[in-house]
């Protein structure tokens, strides 16, 4: 009968400790940045959605296309309308893993520097991408930050030769999320 | 001939006055607009949860009034936004607002009107450039 006890309330420790892998949050900031000499834009996300799974290391990410937004009415409408295609691809999503998420111990506050690999899709086409990043344990809360490039003909986005010198090749993407674990 | 060229010029500037408006067109603002869908946070979470692409097509880019009680005050860059309560503890309504400003007035528990742009769902449903 102790035996049984020992062994449940083990069992209910390491249960709880599995719970407090999952972080997440629904308010992260994804932006990118289009920087050529015409012209400069950015747009903002900060309604993303990540899921770390400290366990195992995965990550995932979710952003509502429609959800940029920009400086000025008519990018956001020529994002949307002529680039993008959000009506017909409404989400923009990465699904990846940390590799060396061992390092991440969430219980000690301080910087980790991470290396991220997965699948983004934007419009409709998935691509293999690889960057470094930076997650910071602050009191229970885990911050990750990570910037890396993607080329905008990899996800078959067209940019019409007029105004191919506004926007650039590649487009800088920065991601700024806040998690805290899945209660 | 002068006039010709005075003609040509007065074009040129009318057309490069239209062109700058069009480029700075500003955003349109929810505050003071008329909302095109006045909904509650259930009766929108549940015509998502039934058909994402009927609720899409019938909400998305629209103006949606919602009314409902706020779950949390989310901590954004630049900006405000916060959670309204749907009634399942998995989906929220989040409201993004452009100005911290904007939601300095309200707190966890109250019942609050907000208008907003619908751009869809992810886990929870997002409105955008909303006002209270």
């Amino acid at each position: 009968m102790k035996h049984l006890v020992i062994v449940l309330s083990l069992f209910l420790i390491s249960s709880v400790a599995v719970n407090a892998q999952k972080y997440f949050t629904k308010t992260g900031h994804i932006s990118f940045y289009s920087d050529t000499p015409i012209e400069k834009i950015e747009g903002h996300n900060k309604s993303s959605s990540c899921v770390l799974d400290l366990a195992t290391g995965k990550m995932e990410f979710g952003a509502l296309v429609k959800g940029f937004q920009f400086e000025k009415a008519l990018m956001q409408e020529h994002f949307n309308e002529n680039y993008m295609e959000s009506n017909k691809f409404p989400k923009a999503t990465f699904k990846g893993q940390i590799d060396n998420y061992k390092d991440i111990v969430p219980t000690k506050n301080g910087k980790v520097n991470v290396k991220v690999s997965g699948k983004l899709t934007i419009h409709g086409v998935t691509k293999d991408v690889t960057t470094d990043g930076v997650v910071t344990v602050n009191n229970g809360k885990i911050d990750a930050d990570a910037q890396f490039n993607v080329l905008v003909a990899d996800y078959g986005i067209t940019v019409p030769s007029l105004v191919k010198d506004q926007i650039a090749k590649s487009v800088k993407v920065k991601v700024d999320v806040t998690l805290e674990a899945l209660k | 001939m002068k006039k010709y060229l005075l003609i040509i010029a007065l074009l040129a500037l009318i057309g490069s006055v239209v062109a700058y408006r069009m480029y700075n067109k500003p955003h349109v603002e929810t505050a003071g607009s008329i909302a095109d869908v006045v909904i509650t946070p259930a009766e929108l979470l549940a015509a998502y949860d039934q058909d994402e692409m009927k609720a899409d097509s019938m909400y998305l880019d629209k103006i949606v009034q919602i009314e409902g009680i706020i779950l949390k005050i989310n901590e954004v860059e630049n900006g405000g936004s916060i959670s309204l309560d749907t009634g399942n503890p998995m989906s929220s309504i989040i409201c993004e607002f452009e100005n911290k400003a904007d939601v300095a007035n309200v707190k966890v528990g109250d019942q609050v009107k907000v208008k907003g742009f619908c751009t869809g769902k992810l886990m929870d449903i997002v409105l955008s450039r909303c006002s209270l």
